[in-house]
Parts: C-alpha cells; structure tokens; sequence
C-alpha cells in the first residue's frame, strides 16, 4: 500500500531504517502494514539493573500529525517503574509534547521535535529504566519504595521479570 | 554515503521541494523542507522562530510579486495614507469623545446639575452670583471680589489684560467647579462600591435570612401541600368515574404529596429548589382548576433578582463610568493613541463617533435623575421638616427661644435661625448636611413604618407584600450595614483625628489667635483653622481621617502588643482581638440592634473621647502652660521652617526608624517593666500578669505613722497574721515593727480572650484558692458594665470556656483605675523623655553643626532664635536610636545576633553590581539634566526672550499671554514630548536593569534615556548660534540687537522644519512598505545558512 500523509511517509522511512539496524535489545516495527499508527516493540531489560533479562512488550501509538506531535508509549502489561504510571503508559520528557513549558521544568530540547525519532525515543525508555528521574515521578508508590527501600523494589521487578518469562 | 533526507520528513530532496539548511546544524540534521519547516513552526507556535536544536534564529526572506513595479505608484500610497489617516482620524475623535465624555463631562455635569437643583430647592440664585452664567459656573464662590481683589494686587503699573482676568477665572472654575465635581463622583463611586460590597456580604449572611423568616414567616411548603391536597380531592372526585391514566395521576401526586411532608421536616433555607421544581411539576401536569391561583405559591428565589430597584441600576451605571474612568487612566499611560484605541477595543468599546455621543446623553440623563433622588428629594424632605417646625415654634413662642440664644451668638444658634426663621436663607454647607441628614432620616422612618406595616397582619406574609418587604429588607439591611460601618470606618476616625488636631495645637501653635480676612482676631485651638491652606472642608476631613485612623490603629497596635506579649490571657476578654474567630463583624452589624450598636460606639467614643482629651491633651496643654513663660515659651511651640524640607526629613527619619525589630523590642522590654512595677505596687501581679506573688497577698501593718512612712521595717510573710493580732504582737513584742496582714480573695477569671458572654456572667465569684465556691448564692447574674443586653441567642463559632483562679485585693476596681494611670504617667515619662531628648540633643546639633558650617544659618538660629524643630527632632531621634542601636550591638550576643554580623565582609562583585546600578543612574540623570539644558534652552532662548524682543515687555518670569501659550505649546512639540518619553523609557529601563544581572551597556543606557538625541538637537541648534551670538558680541554689536535675538528661533525652526522632513519622509516610507506588503507579496522562503567548514 502507498504510504499518503507525511506521518505515513516518515513512518515507513523509520520503520524501513529500524529493520535494516536496529540498536541491541529493541525490536519494533508496526501491527500490521495497514496501520502504521500503532507499533508494538520488545524492550530488553537493561543489563546490571533490576529488570535485567526482561523483555517487556510495550505500544506506541502515534497521533495522526507525526512527527509534529509526539506518540506515546504505554508498557503492556504496566511495570513498576517511577516515571510509568500504573496503566503502563511511560512520563518521559522526550515524549512531551514541544511548546513553553508551563512549570519551566524540562529544557525545550529535552522535549519532542521531528528531529527525534522512534529510535531515540525506545533508546532513552531503556535507558529510563536503568536510571529512573524521580524527580518527575509518575507512578508515587513506585518512587518512595524506590527511595525508601531499594531491596524491595529490586525484589518486586525480579519477580515481574519471572512473571513475565512464565517461569 | 546516505542521500541527504529531511530531518522532519525523512524524505530526501526533490525538483519542487528542495533541501534547505537554515540553521547551524550539521550532518543528520542538517536538512529540512520549507514546507515542513513552516508546518512545524505554525504546529510548534513558539513566539520566535528558532531552530530547536541550535537556537539560530531562521532567516526569512520575503517574496514579492515578479510584477511588482520597481516603485510603488504614488496614488496607491496616497490611498493607503488617506485610508490610515482617516481611521486614525475616526479612532482619535472617537477617543477624544470618550475622553471628554468621562473626564470632562461628567464632573461638569454633576456639578451644573446639583447646582440647578440647589435653585429649585433655594427658589433663587445665590447671593453672591446673581447673573445664572457666573452662578452656574462657580455656585456659591464669590468670583466678582475674588477678580476685584486679584485684579488689584496683579496691578503693579501694567494693565491687567482680560486674558490674565479670564486665566484667574478658568483657574476658579478649576477649582470650585471641576475638581468638587470629581471629588463628589469619586465618593460617589467610593460609597456605592461599598454599598454594593457590604449588600452581597449581608445577603449571604445565615443571619439575613434567619431575620428575614422571622419577620415574615417562612414560607410556607404546607401551602403547597394543602394546593395538593385540594388538587388531588378534586382528581379523586373525577376519578371515580374516569379511565386508568387519571389514577396513574393520583397516584403520582400522592408520592408527591409525601415527598412534601418529608420536605417539611428538612431545613427551610434549602428546599427552594425542590418547591421549585414541585411547582413546575405541577404546572406541567396543568392539573390546577382555575380557582386554584398559582400566583399566591410565590419563589424565595426573588431575593437574587430583586436588585431591579433604583438604587442598584444607579450603581450599575456608575461602574462603568468607573471602569470607562480607569481606562481613560491608563490611556495617560499608553504609548499611543493606536495602542489605546486596541486596548478600548478589547474591552468592547467601539472607536466610532456614535457611541460615545450616546453615552454623554446617557451619563447625563443617568447624572440627573440620580441627583434628583439621592439630593433633591431628600434635600426637600428636611426643607418640609424645618418649614413645619418653624411654624410650630412661631406658633408656640419665637421670642423665647430667640431671647434665649441671640445673646450667646454661637455658631449654632446662626444655625437655628437660617433653617427655622429665614424667609428665603442662603445655606451654608453645614446647613444643608443637616437637611440632608434630616431628609434622609425621614425617608428612613417611613421605610421602616411601612415595612411595619407589611408584616403586622398574620404571619406568614404572602403574596406582593412578600416580595416588596424581600426587597425593602434587603435594601434597609445594607443601609444599616452600611451605617454602622461608616461610623466605625469614617465618622469615628474624623472625631478622633478633629479631637487630635486639639491635642496637638498647643505644640504647634505659636498664638492662639488669628486673624481672620476682615480683620478681626478670632480664637484659635485647633491646628488646622490656623493654616489658610487646610481651610477646605474636604482636605480637613481627609487630614482628620487619616491621623484618626493613625491613631486609632496604633493604638490597637499597642493593645495587640500587650495583650500577646504582656498580660495574662482573659485579662482583655471584654476587647474583641483581631484574630478571633467570633469576631463576624458582617453578621455582628447586621443581626444586632441598631440601638444597641450605636450605644456600643457611644460608649467607645468617650473611652477614646478620655483617652485622648486627657491622656494626650491633658500633656500638650500642661506643659504649653508650664513652659510658657512672660518672654514666650522655652520648647513650644515647635518651628519648622518649610513644609516641604520637614515632610523629606520626616520621611527619611521614619523609614530609618520603622521596622526595626530591636527597637520594637526595647519597646517591648519597657512596657513589661512598667507593667511589672505598676501591677506590683497595685498587687494586681496575678490577675493582669498572672504572675501569683505570696507577697501581694495582703498588705504591711507597721508600728506607727513613722514606721509607716519609713516602711523599711520588714514584715515577716511565712506568719500572716489578723490586724488585731498584729496589734497584739505590737504590744508583746516589742522588735516586731511590721506585719503582713492578707486580704482580698481569689475569683474565677476568665482563662482566654475568646470567651463567651454568656460564660462570663459565671465568672468573677469569689472562690477558695482550691476553686470552691465561698457563698453559694453568690453568683454573679446582673450584667455587669461591658455586658449589653443582647436580643440574639449569641451565636458563637468557638469559645474557650475556661477559668483560672487568681488573686483580687481588695477595693479592685479602684486599683484598675490606678493601674490606667500610672500607665499614663510611664507613657508619659518615655514619650516626654525620647522627644524632649531629641528636641535638645538635635538644636545641640544643628547650632554647632551651622556654627561650622554656615554662618547664616547659625545667626538665624542663636541670634533671631529661629528654630528649626522638625528637623532637629528628626536628628535627635536619629541620635537616640543609633546610640541604642550601639547599645544592643554592644550587648552580648545571642545566637541570633551573629547572622546579623554576617553580611559586612566585602566582596568585590557586590561592589561592582552597586557601582554598576550608581552609573546606571548617573547615565540617566545626566541624560536628564541635558534634556532640561535643551528645553529650557528653547523656552528661554527661542520662545520668550523673542516674545519679550517684539512685543517690548521688560524682563521677567515667563510671560504668559495669548500670544505666548500657542507658540510654547507648539515648540513643547520637540522639547517636552520627547523629554517625557525618555524619561517613561528610562524608568522602565532603569527598572529592568536593576532586576537582572545581564551584561552592562553603558551606549544602550544613554540611547535608552535619549542621551544622544539630546546632545543632537543641543548641538544643532544651541552650538552654532550660540558661537555666533558670542562672535557678534565679540564685534560688538548690543545684546539686544535684533539679529541676535532671533537667531535662535530662526536655528530651531530650521530645526523643526529638518525634523519634519525626516518624519514626512520615514512615514511615507512606511505607508510605502505597508502597500508594498498588502499588494505584491506572494509568501516568504528561508534563506540557507552558510558556515565555513573550519567553525564545525
């Protein structure tokens, strides 16, 4: 099918680079040729951390006017994590979208652009998961259990890693 | 090697649409599309355009038309200039309407029609303007001699032009006219912004409708229910012959039925919605037989609607004038008529030429009826009452009455006789408030007998009664807010502040006599009667509202001070503080007897009324009298040389002085030591400081009168003892030279200052020191003095209800009385001490100081005994306080003291940030001094002396003439315009610079405050005539030569002329551009940024 809108043509252009090479632990790539607004990607758990060995399915669904408006990502089933939030869906700067930040937190080129991409957008998640920002958490329990008590945080993602390997 | 792609499409470059690279980034990104650069800069909406990453600034370049002609034809520019120019036109005359609409019209109107008014009610003009022009122009001022007098005094060998006399006269119009219709409109505006702030407080008090219910009766839902009843006897008639659909109706208006009867139980105030909702219920189903009248079922919900009277569309009207009013301010503040005119039509202001017609016609019709009601009618009303009154007492007996007041001839009795005998009297000011007072107390009272009479039938009130006692209720609720505020708020601090004006004078005044403008010496005791300048009514209000509130909130300043720091809490239970929470002064006012209230402030009046008369005025006339002596007085009355210089002094001296909190706690260390030794002495130690001191107990039986006087023997107080036994032990013991004799008792007093009333009335019976009762009977239930019969269950949000015991000797009240004053007598003492003190040490000062340095001064001050006493008490004070500043410094240190220490290390960097701000103001006040250099050069050089040349007037100040305005209006053009302009850009400017810690620009400072410009325009017009002047004088020719005085106006309109070129011409340019811009352009393409390899 020939792509038609921008966001199409982009779309499959980063899917077509994705393929041909992706970094190490992500692999992504649209459900089905027909939709390309909705991906579904494999996150490796980031070595020496927690979720080590894991793979974690996640969406990303794109909004009708990318890349000028970012897409989100939303882990399935959720993950505990600070900066997920409890329906799975993932607070990262690079996945807001650009304009005048109201609380003047994030630096604008933190922020999405079009000069991002799919890649770099999968690239800091993993690496969000090796170090989370608990100064913009999402998900508060996760982040006082990840301040206050490390072992157990460390123990409960163990578990969902085994969980989620069906072991 | 990857083909070049689009950094936000990821498509590569094509014939169309080619790859740009507009910004600094490289590699990757270096690329875009125009396209898709444009899409995500609109998407993006950032206020600048601005590559995300690299933050360069796109570069746009704008594409005309390939047709576009190389110049514009000049009829399209001429065009688009008529177009601009009539807009603007339209625009500035549609502003200029409103100005004059609001600025002008307005007070002038309110003032023509209170004065035509002031005829109608008076039957003639005024007395001292009896032609209908002059009277309407100046009301009651009496012009004619006021000319007369200033033509004389101007006349000084030259003849008074008429323009001088119609300048004096505009200048009197000014004053007794304009400006006395703008303050009526702004109290105007003052009391209905209160009025309509007090009304939403009070209908939203719980007590408004509480007392509304029980005057009217609540309405009733039985009624409804029993509309029901009768309905559904009906329907059961019918329905005993009828089909299904009809018993499906009684049925669900026989839930309906037990719906209400719930509703019954519930709380009255919120049903409304569910009667609501019933009554529609019920007109749906249109089930009423026409005997039923649904108009008797009649809404609480009137009350949010019933602002449709007179009154509240006055004020509705009067708000918009005030915002018009507000607008119309900050146009003074705007930069330009265009940005104005977008301003108004963001307001919704249309900028046409009929709107604002139209709103003159409306204010003015609006100005007439709202005087004709709040003015005229009530202004009659008294005229009627005195009238009558009048009569009675002619009647009755004039003469006696007359007999008994001519004699005295006090001001009231001219009172008298202008409002009850006069045939046709000249009011004075004060004789029509009295009217209007009356006026208005007669419409009052028929308010209130009306609304008597609407609720005097059987409760509840239905129907119309309802709805106009609703609307009545409110109106005479806020009015009765509204009265009581503007005594607490106004009335009280103008008494205060007239009282205080009489405490003062004797400090001030060097006689006590004036004379008055005919000649003869009137008696003088208050400050403000003295100075010509205060003798305006409204300027002495505003000076006795303003030291009133002054004091008054000093005062409650130093109660608050000893109530939190000082005494033992429920010692002040009976002065509301201001953070209790049972202080609802709304609902208080509001739910509380008027009579009551006003014998409330009564009260408090003569507290203050004591306070001041005695405490301060008692001081101030004492020491007049003690200190004056045949030669005059030693200290009083205080000099002060010029106004002006001691307000800048006082000024200077009190911001040094406030909010230093050492100070405010030597204050506070003074008034504990004072209350320690005045409540110890009084043995009031326990009850005011809850300090329980066994010594105080009881009081010392000496041997005899000497040992009495002596009083150093020491009792012994572990063995209290009875009188008689101490008289015993007298006689045995001969050693014995005092005893210690107990008395008094110990009382329940209350614990906390938030106590209730009702609690207090247990309180204050005399106990055992273990909280047992001495005389069972003996509770207190008469009310005592604080106490007021209240006719309201006081409903109290929190109270304290606790008790202590503490000690009360004997004869307490009494030594209440004697705590006040000896509290007196040490705020006397430490008053006295710090002004005297600084009064001496500052005259010290300021003798040796002019000694040394100015010998004039020193003459003035030794030898003609010229004193300058505000600015030496402002020294002295300055003194005393650095010496006790130097005092705490030198005390040892708490930990507190030396974070105080902390910030006196030099450092270099806030060294030059200040010496950075000090050049940022020299720039600017240099800038300044050459713009004043340049204006006053041009009004001196080129406007006056040339005037002066030609028309052969003699040297002078400036001369001010028909002639002389215009031109001086015309040049300001080029002086004072700009010069304003600086300066507003430099205070903005200023104030930035000093915010922010930016780079420092010394060129864009002086460009800021037009610092170039003006060495410009001096060096165009002043330099070079100038030199030439000098080389003429230089050959000789006489200063008053011709070709020398018109060189510099010939100069400045060469001037003037070049500069109105320059802006001819930058205008046509920008027309040039602005058509150039509407009609060829054809979108905009980004410009490629290049950059050398060598700067990657």
């Amino acid at each position: 099918m020939a792509p038609r809108s921008t966001a199409q043509k982009r779309l499959l252009k980063e899917y077509q680079q994705l393929a041909r090479d992706a970094p190490p632990g992500i692999v992504a790539g649209p459900v089905s040729e027909d939709d390309l607004f909705k991906w579904e990607c494999l996150l490796e758990g980031p070595p020496d951390t927690p979720y080590e060995n894991g793979v974690f399915p996640a969406t990303l669904s794109f909004p009708k006017d990318y890349p000028l408006s970012p897409p989100s990502l939303k882990f399935d089933p959720p993950l505990l994590h600070p900066n997920i939030y409890a329906d799975g869906t993932v607070c990262i700067s690079i996945l807001h979208p650009s304009g005048e930040d109201p609380n003047q937190y994030e630096r604008p080129e933190e922020r999405w652009s079009p000069v991002q991409s799919i890649e770099k957008i999968l690239l800091s998640v993993m690496s969000m998961l090796a170090e989370p920002n608990p100064e913009s958490g999402a998900n508060i329990d996760a982040c006082k259990l990840w301040r206050d008590n490390r072992a157990e945080y460390n123990s409960q993602i163990k578990k969902h890693v085994r969980e989620s390997l069906g072991l | 090697m990857e083909v070049n792609t689009c950094r936000i499409c990821r498509g590569e470059a094509t014939r169309t649409q080619p790859l740009l690279h507009p910004c600094k980034c490289r590699g990757s990104i270096k690329y875009i599309h125009q396209e898709c650069l444009l899409e995500w800069l609109r998407h993006s909406n950032k206020s600048s355009e601005k590559c995300d990453i690299c933050n360069t600034q796109y570069k746009f370049r704008i594409i005309y038309d390939p047709e576009m002609p190389s110049r514009i034809p000049f009829l399209l520019v001429w065009f688009k200039l008529i177009q601009i120019l009539s807009s603007g036109a339209i625009k500035s005359v549609s502003i200029a309407l409103y100005i004059n609409c609001l600025v002008l019209q307005v007070p002038l109107y309110w003032k023509f029609a209170g004065r035509i008014y002031t005829w109608a009610i008076d039957g003639q003009l005024p007395a001292k303007n009896p032609t209908f022009l002059s009277a309407l122009l100046f009301g009651e001022y009496d012009i004619r001699s006021y000319i007369e007098s200033a033509a004389s005094a101007l006349d000084t060998g030259f003849e008074v032009s008429s323009f001088q006399l119609s300048l004096l006269k505009l200048r009197k119009f000014f004053e007794y006219t304009y400006f006395s219709g703008i303050r009526y409109i702004f109290i105007a505006i003052a009391v209905h912004i209160a009025l309509f702030i007090e009304h939403e407080w009070v209908i939203r008090d719980e007590g408004f409708q509480k007392l509304l219910l029980r005057k009217i009766g609540s309405e009733p839902s039985a009624k409804l229910v029993d509309l029901l009843q009768q309905t559904l006897h009906a329907q059961r008639g019918d329905g005993n012959n009828n089909n299904e659909e009809a018993t499906a109706n009684l049925e669900r208006l026989e839930t309906l039925a037990r719906a209400i009867r719930d509703l019954q139980d519930e709380n009255i105030n919120n049903n409304n919605n569910n009667n609501e909702a019933l009554r529609n219920a019920i007109n749906a189903r249109n089930i009423f037989n026409d005997d039923v009248n649904i108009g008797e079922a009649d809404d609480e919900d009137d009350l949010s609607e019933g602002e449709d009277d007179d009154e509240w569309f006055q004020q509705d009207i009067d708000h918009d004038e005030m915002d018009a009013e507000v607008a119309a301010l900050a146009e003074a503040n705007a930069d330009g008529g265009g940005g104005f005119g977008d301003l108004l039509e963001l307001f919704g202001i249309n900028l046409n030429i009929k709107t604002p017609i139209f709103l003159m016609f409306v204010s003015d019709f609006v100005i007439s009826a709202y005087l004709f009601l709040i003015y005229l009618i009530p202004h009659m009303l008294g005229n009627l009452f005195f009238s009558v009154a009048g009569m009675g007492i002619r009647l009755v007996n004039s003469s006696v009455i007359r007999s008994l007041i001519s004699p005295m001839r006090f001001p009231a009795s001219n009172i008298y006789i202008n409002l009850f005998e006069a045939e046709h009297p000249h009011y004075s000011l004060a004789e029509r408030i009295i009217l209007l007072t009356i006026g208005y107390a007669i419409i009052a009272f028929g308010i209130y007998r009306f609304m008597k009479v609407l609720v005097k039938g059987k409760k509840p009130v239905m129907g119309t009664p309802r709805k106009i006692y609703k609307i009545l209720f409110e109106v005479s609720s806020t009015a009765k807010v509204f009265f009581i505020f503007s005594i607490e708020i106004f009335f009280f601090p103008v008494y205060c502040g007239w009282l205080l004006d009489f405490c003062v004078a004797p400090l001030v005044l060097p006689q006590f006599t004036r004379k008055s403008p005919s000649g003869v010496d009137t008696f003088v005791v208050l400050v403000s009667s003295y100075y010509d300048s205060l003798q305006e009514t409204y300027l002495r209000v505003l000076m006795y509202w303003s030291s009133g509130t002054l004091y008054m909130l000093l005062f409650a300043l130093f109660v608050g001070m000893v109530r939190t720091n000082i005494l033992r809490p429920g010692v002040l239970f009976f002065i509301r503080s201001p953070d209790d929470p049972n202080a609802r002064l709304i609902h208080d006012a509001l739910v509380k007897p008027l009579m009551l209230q006003l014998s409330r402030i009564y009260l408090s009046a003569k507290v203050y009324t004591g306070f001041i008369i005695i405490g301060i005025g008692g001081v101030t006339w004492g020491l007049r009298h003690i200190l004056s002596t045949t030669k005059g007085t030693i200290f009083l009355p205080i000099q002060s040389s010029s106004v002006f210089f001691d307000i800048i002094l006082c000024v200077l001296a009190t911001r040094s002085l406030v909010s230093q909190q050492w100070a405010l706690e030597y204050c506070q260390l003074y008034w504990t030591r004072v209350f320690e030794i005045s409540c110890h002495k009084l043995r009031l130690s326990h009850f005011i400081l809850g300090k329980p001191i066994s010594q105080e107990r009881g009081y010392t039986v000496y041997r005899n009168i000497f040992q009495t006087i002596m009083a150093t023997a020491q009792p012994d107080f572990t063995s209290p003892v009875s009188y008689r036994q101490a008289q015993e032990i007298f006689k045995s013991n001969p050693n014995v030279n005092a005893c210690f004799v107990p008395d008094g008792n110990y009382i329940r007093a209350p614990d906390s200052d938030t106590v209730s009333r009702k609690f207090v009335k247990k309180l204050f019976v005399s106990v055992t020191k273990d909280d047992k009762l001495l005389t069972a009977a003996e509770i207190n239930t008469a009310p005592s003095a604080y106490e007021t019969p209240s006719s309201e269950a006081e409903d109290e949000l929190s109270t304290d209800n606790s008790y202590t015991i503490v000690y009360r000797p004997p004869h307490f009240k009494m030594r209440c009385l004697a705590l006040i004053c000896m509290l007196w007598v040490f705020a006397v003492i430490i008053t006295m001490a710090v002004t005297f003190g600084a009064l001496l040490s500052g005259r010290m000062i300021l003798i040796v100081a002019s000694y040394t340095a100015d010998s004039k001064l020193y003459d003035a001050m030794v030898k003609r005994q010229y004193r300058f006493d505000i600015p030496c008490l402002a020294i002295g004070l300055l003194l005393e306080f650095t010496l006790l500043y130097q005092f705490d410094q030198g005390r040892p240190q708490q930990q507190l003291g030396n974070q105080r220490n902390a910030g006196n290390e030099f450092r270099f960097d806030q060294f030059q940030e200040r010496f950075r701000k000090e050049l940022t103001y020299v720039c600017v006040i240099g800038s300044f001094l050459l713009w004043a250099l340049w204006v006053q050069g041009v009004h001196i050089l080129c406007v006056d002396r040339p005037i002066r040349f030609l028309f052969n007037t003699p040297d002078g100040p400036f001369i001010v003439d028909k002639f002389s305005i215009p031109v001086h209006f015309l040049v300001s053009f080029w002086t004072f315009l700009p010069f304003i302009y600086y300066v507003m850009n430099s205070t903005r400017f200023v104030r930035i610079e000093n915010n922010n810690d930016g780079e420092f620009d010394i060129a864009r400072i002086l460009s800021a405050c037009g610092f170039y410009q003006a060495l410009i325009n001096i060096a165009i017009v002043v330099v070079p005539t100038a030199s030439l002047n000098f080389y003429l004088s230089y050959l000789g020719k006489p200063a008053d030569d011709s070709r020398r005085i018109y060189m510099f106006p010939l100069a400045y309109f060469f001037f003037i002329v070049a500069k109105s070129i320059h802006e001819a011409y930058r205008f046509y340019s920008r027309v040039n551009d602005q058509v150039k811009n509407e009609r060829y352009v054809r979108g905009r393409a980004i410009e490629n940024v290049e950059i050398s390899d060598n700067e990657q």
